[in-house]
């Protein structure tokens, strides 16, 4: 993202703002926000787990005695939680700073697009006010 | 005598006063997940809504990003000069 801008200042999202034309710079961010993830990710990541939790429905079958134990044991590789750092910015930007928001409304896209996969969503609030530039 | 007992009397009170458990009347929180009996296992969507700066070497490996991918692919920096080249990843 930052490299492909061809400027050597723009480093970090603080930049990325900061020395390009806001709306070449939003343009950019929408199309990374539209393609980076997708609901196919969250179906994979889903789907991870779920051929981990048909394996071991299979050593199962055949292996009737260890039933419970490979049952017991393959759960535990299920894939259950994503992650999703989030910048302050996406809800407040003081005066003077360069940052561009929007990121709430993927947020909320990918809270939906959990729910339809039975993953739980761990908000991470990566950056707070004062801190670091993304 | 008169200040000593009013001052009995306040104190008495004040314990009442502070000791209505608002925090209290809030419905218990519900998580919907066996917090503490089951594992919490996960992906980091890292690089979506925060850009973070140790995706930029990758990011123009492919214009689609599957990061499941991509973990396979490039776990680290080594492995992606290893797959594709010093030239290209400097």
């Amino acid at each position: 993202m930052f490299e492909n801008t061809g400027n050597p200042a723009i480093v970090d999202e603080w930049t990325f703002g900061q020395y390009q034309d806001p709306n070449v710079a939003r343009a950019k961010l929408t199309e990374h926000w539209d393609t980076w993830i997708t609901e196919s990710d969250f179906s994979a990541i889903a789907a991870a787990g779920y051929v981990i939790g048909c394996t071991a429905a299979l050593c199962a079958a055949s292996f009737e005695f260890n039933r419970g134990l490979n049952k017991g044991l393959f759960a535990n590789f299920r894939l259950n939680h994503v992650r999703i750092p989030i910048g302050y910015w996406a809800y407040d930007v003081a005066p003077g700073e360069p940052y561009i928001s929007g990121q709430n409304a993927y947020l909320l896209k990918a809270i939906a697009w959990a729910a339809i996969y039975n993953l739980k969503v761990i908000v991470d609030l990566h950056g707070a006010p004062g801190s670091q530039n993304g | 005598m008169f200040t000593a007992l009013s001052l009995v009397s306040l104190l008495a009170t004040l314990p009442v006063v502070w000791s209505v458990p608002t925090w209290n009347t809030q419905p218990p929180f519900s998580p919907g997940f066996p917090y503490g009996s089951q594992p919490v296992r996960g992906v980091s969507l890292g690089g979506w809504l925060v850009l973070e700066v140790c995706y930029n070497t990758f990011s123009h490996l492919e214009t689609r990003h599957h990061f499941l991918h991509r973990l396979h692919v490039a776990v680290d920096h080594a492995k992606l000069v290893r797959k594709y080249g010093k030239s290209r990843y400097r």
